[in-house]
């Protein structure tokens, strides 16, 4: 700049005296907030009863003598190490099979051009909110050895128990996962860097390979890991269509319902534990940091749409036979509900629903929802504060309370709930003094509501965490240091400042929450009581007796359920813009 | 500003407080890249109600300065007190200080009237008397207008203008500006910059004031804290800062400067004798220059006198003594620039309003001259 224009505004000043400072020291830890240190301390003894104390029983059982006997022969018994070939190849084979299925079904939907875009988006995620159960029993009604499909129009008596069909089962229920990763990644996908490719010469096929497929690398490394993850990780599935394909968490169950042998149960537990977690780790910190695209800004530029028919039609007609594959599976599950024996006998009949509604049926649901309602709001609540402390008050440690929150997602259901057996079925008792009575099992007080409570919350905390953690990073920092700068304490902030702005994210959190505690089997398997039906577990019961109508009803009530909630979370979402309150002050 | 400013018009005006006293001040970054000092050690004191400015290049350390002082960074070593009391350890909400940011940082859930009333309320004032104060408030800053309005309906400006309402309301002792006016336009941030220095002048409150724009520093401010590496280079007034800088890199930084190759004969008394542009000159000098080994003379563009001579010595240098050849003549409207070549180096030399017949063409040879007193002798670097 030019020196001519410097303002001749000079102001006389008092000269520099360093005033004497009178010395008083004020107490408390550097920049530490009081407030903090209380919230901090309340969250990690929480995770730690919920999701520490339980996992560290299971390796106190697993590296007790006889679990340990259970673990070397992962490697020297035959069947055993069958066991876990089984169980890797499965994750690896669904983990492959469904980072595809969501690739293409994503890439369909935000590249070509084709109408009902919104219902196909809907359909894809259906098996979200699906109870477990409903596929694989649908699976069997059309495909098994007495299969509609298979039998009833090809005449063909096929197996559909064991590898072949667990795969399609598994691969239908997580794809989503994959789908919306991708959906994610490609809408935020910047359309000029596709145009800049074309324009230098490249035709779409080269720039799908050469521009698209590269940067989306990370995307299926991350989804093939977690579809990895909840592949191994599932029981539901490999109980009732696994056949004597075997796998850890199937394996695991036995030895604890079937040979009551809680080393041996937490020392398969541990086998499935290590392999799960530490796919987790790397997908979490290592993959997702990879990522060349960012998934939470605002879509870019207008997207030019596939049109070009020698693409667009074996797209869409492969689009088309998914979409009806899965509403097919959903069809089944509902005309299964309302007939005496779908396929056999396909009167209609409301029997399954009285029975289902009446006695043990009703308990369930009302206990289910009752307990999923009060875990809900507490683990939406968690997550945020966890979310908030990794963001934001954290400087040391963030990651590993981001981690500890995490866990509940990361260890495998099965594992969760043999935890929990055995940390909680029984008092826990120090010397003589009693430091909590017992939660779950037969034993347990409130009926074994609170281990329930329990495993809900900290099983759909990480949802939270995660919407928490994406809508914290999107708010400008100044934000919350206005607030202290206004005479804020951390906790005040919260309130009034952080919440209401991740008020959206928090109410897709509990959304999420709610839908995962009210389909969730694997870990509620092993505490449920007498007093306490949960309707998963019922679903369970009347498949193994073969009443898939009962089954199929209850699959329905639960999605109704479900979805009826959603329905009415969302409604709330929307209907209260921010910023009405406002003071009487000057208006 | 209106006359119906009326909370805002401070009766304690010359009130005794907001005296911040940084000592030995260090800031330093551990990251796995290694260690950033990006305060190192640093002494300021202000006076009760001073405007006082950090001015330096980008990454010189002011923000993180002025964070400690709000209490978001924890000093790494040193002290912060404020009117004597230790503010070191005090988390940011119990320091009587509020913050104007950069970017606004207006909470968007609420209107611009709880957006005022939001520190008021969690200082448990009774209804009737934020309702009185917030009113005051947004009357002086001419927003009543907007009450009801939610932030992100209001323009860059008004934004602004709520923040600092927000920030003034509560009466601080000290307010704090991180850039506030980076966000607007040319035109907006003169307007502002006035109507902040005279409200902080009416209420008598302490500014620390953050900025890497010098016309703001220099119109905002009684004293600048001149800052580079984390250290201060120079604290001063505008026009201490500016004719009498303490090292090159100040005058460098404040303004266009001229330094000429000199020698130094002696110095004495704030003066020094000097041979520069072939002559000897005494001319008005940093303290502590007969100590240093090399030395310049400051010469500012528009103390810089040239003129054509009409007879150029026959067979002489034209770049010799006190002559020179104009290597570059740029017509600006309300001056002309030249740059002309010395024996001295380089010179960029302003002429203001000069007569048509007297503007210089490239080549012509031209005798250097400038004043005494608008030389300054530095320490070279
Ligand atoms: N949180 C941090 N972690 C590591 N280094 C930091 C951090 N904050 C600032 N620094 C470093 O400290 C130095 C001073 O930064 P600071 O933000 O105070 O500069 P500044 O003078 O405000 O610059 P600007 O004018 O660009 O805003 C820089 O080198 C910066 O990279
Ligand atoms: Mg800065």
């Amino acid at each position: 700049m030019s020196a001519g224009t410097v303002p001749a505004v000079i102001e006389p000043s008092a000269a520099t005296l360093p005033t004497p400072a009178k010395r008083r020291r004020t107490s408390g830890r550097a920049g530490v907030d009081v407030s903090t240190v209380v919230v901090v301390s309340v969250v990690v003894l929480l995770l730690g009863l919920m999701i520490v104390y339980p996992l560290g029983m299971i390796f106190a059982q697993a590296f007790s003598q006889s679990g340990w006997e259970v673990v070397t022969s992962m490697f020297t018994s035959a069947v055993n190490r069958g066991i876990v070939a089984n169980t890797l190849v499965l994750g690896t084979v669904v983990g492959a099979l469904g980072t595809l299925l969501g690739f293409v079904l994503a890439y369909i939907q935000v590249m070509v051009d084709f109408r009902g875009k919104k219902i196909f988006h809907l359909i894809c995620l259906l098996p979200v909110v699906s109870p477990p159960f409903a596929v694989a029993t649908a699976i069997i009604t059309l495909l098994g050895r007495r299969g509609i499909i298979t039998y009833g129009i090809f005449g063909a008596q096929t197996n559909i128990y064991g590898l072949p069909g667990l795969t399609l089962v598994l691969v239908l229920s997580f794809f989503p996962v994959a789908y919306m990763t991708f959906k994610g990644m490609l809408e935020n996908l910047d359309p000029a860097l596709e145009e800049a490719s074309e324009n230098l010469g490249g035709s779409k096929w080269q720039t799908f390979w050469k521009v698209i497929i590269p940067m989306l690398v990370p995307g299926f490394a991350a989804s093939f890991l977690l579809l990895f993850v909840e592949a191994i990780a599932d029981l539901a599935n490999p109980l009732v269509i696994g056949g004597d394909f075997t796998v850890l968490a199937s394996r695991a169950f036995i030895a604890i319902t079937g040979e009551y042998d809680t080393a041996a149960g937490s020392a398969y537990s541990l086998i499935l534990l290590l392999p799960a977690v530490l796919v987790f780790v790397i997908q979490q910190y290592w993959v997702s940091r990879k990522s060349t695209i960012s998934v939470t800004g605002k879509p870019a530029g207008q997207r030019r749409l596939l049109t070009n028919p020698s693409g667009r039609v074996p797209l869409l007609v492969f689009a088309g036979l998914v979409g009806l594959v899965i509403v097919g599976i959903y069809a089944t599950v509902l005309i299964g509900a309302f007939v005496k024996i779908l396929g056999v006998n396909n009167e209609f009949t409301l029997d399954n629903f009285r029975y289902v509604l009446s006695g043990i049926g009703n308990e369930a649901i009302i206990d289910t929802t009752v307990l999923a309602l009060i875990a809900t709001p507490i683990a939406g609540l968690l997550g945020m504060v966890i979310a908030w402390l990794v963001v934001r008050r954290l400087r040391h440690g963030s990651a590993w309370l981001d981690f500890l929150g995490m866990l509940g997602l990361a260890v495998p259901g099965t594992v969760v709930g043999i935890g929990y057996a055995i940390a909680f079925n029984q008092p826990l008792i120090i010397g003589n003094r009693m430091f909590l009575p017992a939660l779950g099992g037969g034993a347990a007080i409130l009926g074994g509501a609170a281990a329930i409570v329990m495993v809900y919350t900290i099983r759909s905390l990480p949802s939270g965490q995660r919407a928490g953690i994406a809508a914290l990073r999107q708010i400008d920092p100044s934000i919350d240091e206005a607030s202290a700068s206004l005479g804020a304490t951390g906790v005040t902030t919260f309130r009034t400042i952080t919440l209401p702005l991740i008020r959206p994210a928090f109410l897709s959190g509990l959304i999420y929450a709610f839908a995962r505690s009210m389909t969730t089997l694997s870990p509620i398997i092993f505490i449920t009581t007498p007093e306490t039906r949960i309707m998963t577990k019922q679903i369970l019961a009347e498949v193994d007796a073969g009443r898939f109508g009962n089954a199929f009803a209850f699959c329905t009530l639960l999605l109704a359920i479900v979805v009826t909630v959603m329905g009415l979370l969302s409604l709330i979402v929307r209907g209260n813009p921010a910023g009405r309150n406002s003071v009487g002050a000057a208006q | 500003m209106t006359a119906t400013d009326t909370a805002l018009t401070s009766t304690d005006a010359t009130a005794e407080f907001g005296r911040i006293s940084l000592r030995q001040l260090v800031k330093q970054f551990d990251s796995r890249e290694g260690a950033t000092l990006a305060v190192d050690h640093i002494d300021l004191d202000t006076e009760a109600g001073e405007f006082v400015t950090l001015l330096g290049p980008s990454g010189c350390g002011k923000t993180t300065t002025l964070r400690m002082v709000a209490g978001f960074e924890t000093p790494t070593s040193g002290q912060i007190t404020l009117d004597g009391d230790d503010m070191t350890r005090l988390t940011p909400d119990k320091r009587p200080m509020s913050m104007v940011f950069q970017s606004y940082a207006l909470f968007p859930h609420m209107s611009v009237a709880d957006n005022v009333a939001y520190g008021l309320k969690l200082k448990k004032l009774p209804r009737a008397e934020i309702a009185e104060q917030v009113e005051a408030a947004l009357t002086s800053m001419d927003l009543v207008r907007f009450v009801n309005r939610a932030p992100s309906q209001l323009s860059g400006g008004q934004q602004q203008r709520v923040a600092l309402a927000r920030a003034m309301v509560m009466r601080p002792k000290v307010l704090l500006f991180d850039e506030p006016l980076s966000n607007l336009d040319a035109k907006l941030r003169v307007q502002m910059r006035t109507e902040i220095r005279s409200l902080q002048q009416r209420l008598g409150i302490t500014a620390l004031y953050v900025t890497h724009d010098q016309d703001e520093a220099m119109s905002l401010s009684d004293r600048i804290v001149v800052m580079n590496h984390g250290r201060i280079e120079q604290i001063g007034t505008p026009e201490d800062i500016y004719r009498h800088p303490a090292t090159v890199f100040v005058a460098d930084f404040i303004g266009s400067a001229n330094f000429l190759e000199c020698t130094l004969q002696s110095a004495s008394d704030g003066n020094a004798i000097v041979e520069v542009l072939g002559g000897e000159r005494t001319i008005p000098a940093a303290p502590g220059v007969a100590a240093a080994s090399g030395h310049v003379v400051l010469v500012r563009p528009e103390s810089v006198k040239v003129s054509r001579l009409v007879q150029a010595p026959a067979g002489a240098e034209t770049v010799e003594g006190n002559h020179g050849r104009v290597l570059r003549s740029v017509f600006y409207g309300e001056h002309v620039e030249y740059e002309v070549d010395t024996a001295a180096g380089p010179i960029v030399a302003i002429d203001s309003d000069p007569d048509p017949s007297d503007i210089l063409a490239v080549g012509d040879v031209v005798e250097v001259d400038f004043p005494r007193s608008r030389g300054w002798v530095l320490p070279a670097e």
